[in-house]
This record gives C-alpha cells, structure tokens and sequence, in this order.
C-alpha cells in the first residue's frame, strides 16, 4: 500500500479520568488509569509525583498514596472510538480500528482536495480535539507504519513522525526500538536476549531462523510495515441511520455550553454524512433533563430544519446555535442525542478551476438560512410579480427558498404569458403586466400580435404601506402630513369582485408642497381617500 | 511645515494610495456608477463606492431615495454576460428593515432583477447583525440598511464589516444623524426639492421633474459648494419621448396595429403630448415596434 496513512492514536482512557482532572481538587489527589497489575496512564498530578505509565501499582501508591486507581472500561472505549472514527469519516472513507487505542485514516487519495497534508493534519487534529480528544498523529505510506511511528510518538521515541517518502520510511522505521512491534510483548524477552534491539536488527537476522523461533506472522507484520507486502485491512463502516447520544458530565442549563457538547454529535453526524455521500435538511437535538420534580418533563425534543440540505458542519451548528439561543431550556440537561430526520442524497459541489469573485448559490442560501434561523424564515423574503392589478395582490411575497425558485419563477411566468395570450388588449391600467405576456405564442400568430412593448407605465411607488391609510380631508382635498395635491389623472383599477376582495378605486399620484410624492386613491363608493404608498 | 508633494511625482500605483485633501479621492477600482452623471462627477471614484459605508440621510423616507439608487441595483442585479461561468446571474441586494413593504412592480420596472432582491424584515437590534452577515458573504452585491436609532458603535461595526467587503453597503438614517460623528466616510443628506411656481409648470412636467437635493456633506475630498440637485422622474418613461421613439420605429413591419403605446400616451397625457404623439403616429400605422 502506497499511500499514506495517518494514524491517529487517540489515548482516550475512560471519560472518568479526563473530567475529574477537570473539576478543581480540594487536596492534591491525582488519578491514573490501571489494570489489575500496572499502571496505564497517568495523570499529569501522578506524573508529577513520579507515577509513569507502565510501573507497578504498588510501586505507584508508595509513591502518591493518595493516587485513585481506576480501571479501564472497554465498552466506552469502543464507543468513544466508534464516534471519532465516524467524525473522521468527514476526511476519508478509509478508516480503521487498530488494536490499541489507534485509528488508521488512508488519506493519500484526499491530498489535494484538503489542500495538502499539512493542511489535512490541522484539520484532522482540530475535529479530534473538538470531540473531546487528545490526538498523537503520525503519518507514513503504510498502515502499519504510521501505526508504528504514532505508537513511538506515544512513548516519546525519535522525533520524525511524518514521513512520506518510501525510502525514508524503511531508514526511520530501522531506528525505532523492537519493544513497539505488536508481537514484542510475547517475545520481548527473547529479542532483548538475543541482542535484537531496533527493527533494523529484527530484520537483519536470518529469515529461517526468526520463522522458526518467532513463527510466521512476525516476517510478514514487518513486510507490511515496510511496504514489501500488501497490507489489507476492516474499514470502519459507518451505521445506516444516524443516531448519536451523548452523556453530559454535569448538568448544563445554558445554550452555550449546551452547544458545545451538541459540536461533538454534530462533527459525528458531518463524518456520517460524508461516508453516506448524503445531506440532511432537518435534525432533531433530543434532550434528557435531570428530574427536577415529579412533573418535570423527562426529555424534551427540538427540531432544526432548513431549505437547501447542507453536510457542511460549521453551518449546522451556526443553525443549531439560533435555535438554541431562541429555546427556553425546561430543566437542566443531563443527557442529549442526535438523530438525523431529513437525510437525502447529495453530491459535493465541485471546485472550480479558475475560482469566481462570485460566491456560489450554496454559501448565499446559506447566508439566507442563517438569517432565517435567527429572524424566522417569514421574515427573509422574496418579492414577485403577481398578475393582478390591486397592488396588494401584485406583489407576491413569499419566504425565501433555494430549491423552489427557479423552478417557481418559470412556472409564474408561463402562467403570466398565457394570462397575458387569454386577455383582451390590456385596459388602460394595465401597467407592469404586459411586460411578461405573450412570450410564447406560436409564430404564425406572431405577425398579428400587439407589440410587445410595455405600455407607458403609469408611476408605481415602490413602498407600499401595510394596509392603506385613511387621510382627513382639508376642504376636498385629502391631507398626509400637509395637504396633497394630485398631479395625475386618475387611474382605475376596479378588480377582484370575483374573490370578494373586490376593490373600485381611482388612484393618483399626489404631492405636497414640500415635493414629496405620494401614491393616494380614492373609494370610488363613498370618496373616501386612502394613502398606499410612498415614491421612495 | 514640509511642502506638499505634488501626485504627480510619485509612481501611478501610489498615487492611487495617496489622496491629498484638495482633491477627490479615488475609491479604487471598486465603484458603481450611480447613473446619474452630475453625482458620479461628486463621487470620489466616480460612483458608489464599494468596501465603505455611505450614509443617506433622509426625512420621512419616501422621498426618491430608492430612485436614487435604483440605477446601481440595477446594474448590479443584471446578469453579467462577460462573466465566465456564462449562466452566471447578478448579484443579490439586500433590503434590511425597511420602512415599509417594497412593490415589485416599482422594482421591476427600474429593470431590476426581482429573484435577486431579497427582502429582510428586521427588528432594530437585529438589523445591524443581518446587515453585517450579508456584507461578509461574497456574491452581495448591495446592501441597504434603515436604521433609524443607529449606535454609534453599530455604525462603526458596518464600517468594519464593509472595509472587506465588495458589496455596496448603505445605511438610511434620519437627518437628526448629521450632528452626529460618524465613521462612514461618505455621508449625505437627501432632501425633497419643492415644486416650483405652480402657475410656470404643469402638474404632469412636475411629476416628471420631481428631484432630489442631494448634500453631501463628508467625503474625501473639498467640500461641496452647494448641494446638488438631482432629477428623478417618477417613472422612466411617462410618456415616450418623441425622439427616441421615431427613431425606434424605422424598421417597418406586416404588423397592421396601431401602436397602443402612444394610443395611451394621448389618453395620458396632455393636450401638448398628445400633438407630439400624433405626428408619431400618423407616420407609423403598421410599423413595427423595436423595444427599448
């Protein structure tokens, strides 16, 4: 196997550990993590004390008498890595457990969609410490390499931990100590004796001897690890449906520290997406509450959804963050789960080679989006042409949606041009209207057609007041402000008696002596004048 | 006191840079051009200038202040045919808060591209963040903001945001801002012009010659002398110039109809319009109309 593999060898002891370091210790108590003989790791207060990973327990407790023992539990464990691997999924579809606490990423067909491996390093190493984890990666052009030079890292060996060229690999690999290799710990004793201290010396000695003295296996692991021997391995697959829970250390009552355990579900749930080559356009955060009295609710639900599907997991968790911050929590929270309710298929939109100043419909809806959750998605919106002449039924207004559109606008508009075939030549107030209509007649009625030019359009302003409001009269002129004065002639629009919105009203354009301009009518039963808009 | 160094000695890439208070500045590359000539010539840059805030001030709101702007959304909404993507579209103009509801009709009669506009309704506190998030996004093309109880830090904060951005970004204060300092480096105030003698003009010349006075008190360069006036018709066309039209009716057709165009400009317009029409239209029953 020729590309490389980035390993990320996670020492991620149980979750007991990692929180209690946290929490402010009233005397100096330190923790480690042991088995029932040795310690495994140590805390940073045992460190200190001289507790290193590896002495024995009794060794550990004369020194640090007050050192708390815990034990490992595997069962977390695997959850824990079955998340992160899921998290990782985001970087490569290639990821597999490896026995101790390691994960083996095959990254080399990502390289340059990440921008190098640099920068997919930062970017691995930034997701593991998001969800929670203390990540000592390595990298080399096979598996079991990177394995070895990320077990080396953990026990502080030479200082090259990336390597990428074959040739390098063997010159570095010769140099780590024997003591890293899997099978060390049932012939530790053997190698040492025979004076077998590197790898390099391992694979100096004669073949038939280690075969027959080692067995099989161990010529083979080290073929793997040099790259002389393809290497196949489990890839990790991710669940059919996402479903991610996780245990709160304490009990958190406010958004942002709610958010911040809600990051980790939500990285899972970007690295499941990728593997899935989907998207979700809706989730739902459900929440455990500690039982704060008998009526409490116990759990509690909410909902995120948006238009366009999105995977990209900082815009989740921008949503998720407004929704949050709009939620009134019931009880503090103890427990949540993610569950993805909205998943559809989703193909990455491609790069561009020569990049546009212009950014792409997807970041803009997501602008949008963002915009929606935090004001209500009634409040982003979108004007069309509706084919009507009361101006309160021309302009449509509808909630902004990525999806919908394009689609919608053609379909107005085909409606608008045969609305516009059906009609008679156009009423002297139609004004806007025949801009739009007949596009789409067929050609030999083309020579027999008006015109398609818009009629000269009588003035429209463009603010529009909610709901028209009724002016006093001066005399038998109306009155905003200060008095108005019509300056155009009247305009009919006399429509809609067929829906029961019917109205009857001539419309002019007013102005005061100051020059501002004003779009009035007047009830054609009853003369009563209104003020509808402004010419802004 | 160091003598000034005249601009013309240093290398054209710095004099770009340097901006000598005499003078008006240059915006850069990054200015639309506000169409209307005489302010262009007012403009430092010759247009709006993108990557600042500009600040109208305006009484009431309603007074020609979209007008005013109409022809840079416009050419900003327009699809761009030289773009390389081809299909590519204009650039989105947000509308945050505004007073009051926009008509489509208004808007696409300007020429602007509706599917482009998009229409944000925002409570005051909310309004200054909406406005900041659009301008950070790439792809904005304008953003207009009203903002009638402004903070200053607020306004400071769009300026920080706009310094990066490409889009125009416009902030709509009443003029009771002016007394107030501001880090916008362009500000103005626009106020109604009033109508003239009512006995010299006629009510629909009027409509036609409703303008606005533009003022614009801070920007980088002189100060102006006087406000300047500038024309805003209520509709492009209220009635078809005479001229332009004769001229687009050269191409003659099989099309037996008469022009209802300027069948409708004699039933709106007056008894002089009407006479202008008519020599029109007498000498083109059954040409073709090419649109303008």
């Amino acid at each position: 196997m020729s590309s490389p593999a980035s390993p990320a060898r996670s020492t991620c002891p149980s979750d007991g550990v990692a929180t209690r370091d946290s929490e402010p210790p009233p005397a100096p108590r330190c923790h480690a993590l042991a088995d029932s003989t040795r310690v495994l790791i140590p805390d940073l207060d045992a460190f200190r004390l001289g507790v290193s990973a590896g002495c024995t327990c009794s060794h550990a407790l004369a020194l640090a008498p007050d050192l708390v023992l815990l034990g490992p539990d595997p069962v977390r464990e695997t959850k824990a890595f079955d998340a992160l691997a899921l998290a990782l999924l985001a970087y490569t579809p290639k990821v597999s457990l490896a026995p101790p606490h390691t994960l083996l990423l095959e990254v080399g067909s990502g390289l340059r969609l990440f921008g190098g491996l640099r920068a997919l390093l930062a970017k691995v190493a930034a997701t593991v410490a998001d969800c929670g984890h203390v990540a000592r990666i390595a990298c080399a052009p096979t598996a079991s390499g990177a394995w070895l030079l990320a077990q080396s890292r953990a026990t502080r060996g030479p200082r090259r931990f990336h390597v990428m060229q074959d040739k390098t690999l063997s010159r570095v690999l010769d140099a780590l100590p024997v003591s890293l290799a899997p099978f060390a710990a049932q012939h530790e004793h053997a190698l040492t004796q025979i004076g077998c201290a590197t790898l390099g010396d391992l694979r100096r000695l004669p073949r038939a001897g280690v075969v027959r003295r080692f067995g099989d296996g161990v010529l083979t692991w080290l073929a793997q690890a040099y790259g002389e021997h393809p290497d196949p391995r489990d890839w990790f697959c991710a669940p059919p449906s996402f479903e991610a829970a996780l245990e709160l250390q304490a009990r958190v009552d406010s958004a942002d520290a709610l958010l911040f355990a809600a990051r980790r579900l939500v990285l899972q749930l970007a690295g499941w997406l990728a593997a899935q080559h989907a998207a979700v356009s809706g989730f739902e955060l459900r929440l455990e509450h500690e039982l704060a009295s008998r009526h409490a609710p116990r759990t509690s639900s909410l909902g995120v959804s948006w238009a366009s599907p999105s995977r990209d997991a900082g815009h989740l968790l921008w949503l998720l963050r407004e929704k949050l911050n709009q939620t009134e929590l019931a009880a503090p929270v103890i427990g949540m789960k993610l569950v993805a309710s909205d998943v559809r298929e989703y193909a990455a939109p491609s790069d561009t080679l020569f990049p546009l100043p212009e950014a792409s419909d997807t970041s803009l809806a997501q602008l949008f989006e963002r915009i929606g959750a935090r004001l209500g998605e009634q409040n982003v919106l979108q004007l069309s042409l509706g084919d009507d002449h009361r101006p309160e039924h021309a302009t449509h207004v509808e909630a902004w949606r990525a999806q919908t559109r394009r689609s919608r606008g053609g379909k107005a508009r085909g409606e608008a041009g045969a609305a516009g075939g059906r009609r008679k030549p156009p009423k002297a107030d139609a004004s806007g209207q025949s801009a739009a209509a007949s596009s789409d007649a067929p050609p030999a009625q083309a020579a027999l057609d008006l015109p398609d030019a818009p009629l000269p359009a009588q003035p429209r302003p463009v603010w529009l007041l909610e709901r028209p409001l009724k002016l006093a009269m001066r005399g038998d002129r109306p009155v905003y402000r200060r008095v108005l004065k019509t300056l155009s002639r009247p305009e009919r629009i006399e429509a809609g008696w067929w829906d029961g919105d019917g109205v009857g009203r001539d419309y002019y354009v007013a102005a005061d002596d100051q020059g501002r301009m004003f779009w009035v009518y007047r009830e054609r039963i009853g003369g009563q004048w209104y003020l509808q808009g402004l010419f802004g | 006191m160091a003598a000034a160094i005249p601009a013309t000695t240093l290398a054209p890439w710095l004099q770009s840079r340097v901006w000598q208070g005499d003078q008006l500045a240059h915006a850069g590359a990054r200015a639309v051009s506000s169409g209307y000539p005489d302010l262009d010539a007012r403009l430092p840059g010759a247009g709006w200038p993108a990557g600042s805030l500009t600040e109208l001030l305006v009484e009431h709101g309603g007074i020609g202040e979209m007008r005013l702007l109409a022809p840079a959304l416009k050419a900003l909404t327009a699809a761009q045919a030289g773009s390389p993507s081809g299909s590519s579209s204009g650039l989105h103009a947000l509308l945050v808060a505004p007073p009051w509801q926009p008509y489509a009709y208004a808007l696409h009669a300007w020429g602007i591209a509706l599917d482009r506009v998009v229409w944000v309704r925002a409570r005051d506190d909310e309004a200054p963040w909406v406005a900041e998030q659009a301008l950070k996004q790439d792809g904005i093309g304008a953003v207009l903001v009203w903002l009638p109880k402004a903070r200053a830090d607020a306004v400071r904060r769009l300026q920080v945001v706009a310094q990066d951005s490409r889009a125009l970004a416009f902030l709509i204060r009443p003029p009771a801002a002016r007394s107030q300092s501001s880090p916008a480096p362009l500000r103005m105030v626009c106020t109604p012009v009033p109508p003239p003698a009512d006995s010299t003009i006629s009510r629909r010349r009027w409509m036609e010659r409703t303008a606005l006075s533009v003022d614009i008190f801070k920007r980088r360069g002189p100060p102006l002398a006087q406000p300047l006036n500038v024309m805003l018709p209520l509709q492009e066309a209220v009635l078809p110039d005479p001229a332009a039209s004769s001229s687009a009716q050269t191409q003659s057709g099989i099309n037996h109809v008469v022009d209802r165009r300027h069948l409708a400009a004699i039933a709106a317009g007056g008894r002089e319009a009407a006479g202008a029409a008519f020599d029109v239209v007498a000498g083109l029953a059954g040409k073709k109309h090419v649109s303008v």
